[in-house]
């Protein structure tokens, strides 16, 4: 009777998971809709709430939109934009806003003092890494801006994390973020680790089938791209060309907090650490 | 008055709709069509992968206005649920919104009249599970999505999917044992 659990099938198992879930309702009307509604003014019919706030979106969208950092975007990273640069972290930064918490400020002013250590400029695009190695783990911020025409840079979403995990070390080469990351000109997906001195080129191959030179700068690696391909295998490289180590995506999934141990750490062969 | 009320209602009734306002009129209950199926397993999804009730609201709300502002192309996709989940999801990540902290605990649970016992360890569990088997869970089972569609959202590969979704079975069928509940039916 104990091994009752064990014996449901997995159906049965996911069907009591909807049974459960089922008691949770959207709300009926949402803060977000009731506020757009007033300030639209009322309209009638149920789905129209979600009109008012598609309006909202289009709008904003066709006029305030700069061009989109996405277009441009090249595999090979070039020379960062010097306005991006003086100007990447107040962007990525958001101002405190009247909800946020203690926690949230005393938050965004750690994230503040995170030194820039690459800008990735891709196109019109460029991601920020700001990143320090702390006792607690790996402390990053990350953003997407693009400067407009104008030379107004516009911030496109990011993430941040403190006392993160990282990799294994393997060889002279570290990961400890993998990012998908919603922005005004879509979803971006990039990775950055930690390199040693030696390590002159990092190359990432993706699930798409097509490469990324990543950007190395300030012993840390960067590589982004538009849209939601992942990584398959992240090469480091040292002088000559030599590879020195990989990171293999060999069923491992970067993005998991907790993945089985290493299927995918590829150590490198003692050949090409040994230039033997 | 009355009788200029009704002449005017008559000639209103007899006029027929321009193809635009049949299109927007035929739009419009696709979409109410639509959203009425989509918005409350969506919901939940949202729920789940973020665990906080506001995220989850604010992106299912986000995502429908995208869809709603460009049915026409969204209704013709294969998939719009997948459609409308990536959209919910990227919105729900965006670095704005992450910034408001996930609930560590899952929300009251309403009461129903079918409840059953199980009802909130599995919440509990399934909450509590690492983050990308909370979304495998929340895409193959409260979205009914494929373990290829599942895999394209979240930028994995199918069989990764699999793993994550077998080891969150796992998990939960050891953690009901561990709370001592032997059947999922029972009431």
């Amino acid at each position: 009777m104990r091994d009752s659990v064990l014996r449901h099938s997995d159906d049965e198992l996911a069907d009591a998971i909807r049974h459960a879930y089922a008691a949770y309702a959207a709300p009926a009307s949402s803060t977000l809709g009731r506020r757009r509604l007033l300030r639209f003014g009322p309209i009638a019919a149920a789905p129209l709430a979600i009109g008012v706030v598609a309006a909202a979106v289009f709008v904003a969208g066709t006029v305030f939109a700069p061009p989109s950092a996405f277009g441009t975007w090249t595999a090979t990273p070039s020379s960062p934009n010097p306005a991006l640069v003086a100007s990447v972290r107040d962007g990525c930064l958001p101002p405190p806003g009247p909800d946020w918490t203690t926690e949230d400020r005393a938050n965004a002013a750690d994230l503040a003092t995170l030194p820039l250590v690459i800008l990735d400029q891709r196109g019109r695009g460029a991601v920020a890494l700001f990143a320090e190695r702390r006792a607690d783990g790996q402390a990053s911020l990350m953003c997407l801006s693009a400067a407009d025409d104008d030379g107004q840079v516009r911030a496109g979403g990011g993430g941040s994390s403190t006392g993160a995990r990282e990799t294994p070390a393997i060889g002279p080469l570290r990961l400890f973020t993998a990012q998908r990351n919603g922005s005004e000109w879509g979803t971006y997906t990039a990775y950055a680790g930690s390199v040693e001195p030696g390590v002159t080129q990092v190359t990432v191959e993706r699930n798409s089938g097509s490469g990324v030179i990543a950007s190395v700068a300030n012993g840390y690696f960067l590589a982004w791209w538009p849209g939601d391909a992942y990584a398959t295998s992240i090469i480091a490289y040292g002088a000559g060309g030599v590879a020195l180590a990989e990171i293999g995506n060999n069923g491992w999934d970067f993005l998991d907090e907790d993945p089985d141990p290493s299927p995918g750490f590829i150590t490198p062969e003692p050949s090409a650490t040994s230039g033997e | 008055m009355e009788a200029m009320d009704r002449t005017l209602g008559a000639g209103m009734e007899s006029a027929a709709p321009t193809p635009a306002e049949a299109k927007l009129t035929a739009d419009q209950e696709s979409f109410s069509a639509f959203y009425a199926g989509a918005r409350e397993p969506l919901y939940r999804t949202l729920l789940v992968t973020t665990r906080s009730p506001e995220l989850a609201e604010d992106a299912v709300h986000e995502a429908f206005a995208r869809a709603f502002a460009d049915w026409e192309r969204v209704s013709a996709h294969p998939n719009p649920t997948a459609w409308l989940a990536r959209v919910a999801m990227n919105q729900a990540t965006s670095w704005w919104r992450r910034r408001r902290r996930e609930c560590p605990d899952p929300p009251d649970r309403p009461a129903r009249a079918d409840d059953r016992p199980v009802d909130a360890e599995l919440v509990r569990v399934v909450w509590e599970l690492p983050t990308r088997q909370r979304q495998v869970v929340a895409l193959r089972i409260l979205l009914d999505q494929s373990t290829d569609e599942t895999g394209r959202l979240l930028g994995i590969a199918p069989g990764t999917v699999t793993a994550h979704l077998h080891r969150a079975l796992g998990t939960l069928r050891s953690r009901l044992l561990e709370a001592g509940i032997e059947e999922l039916t029972n009431a």
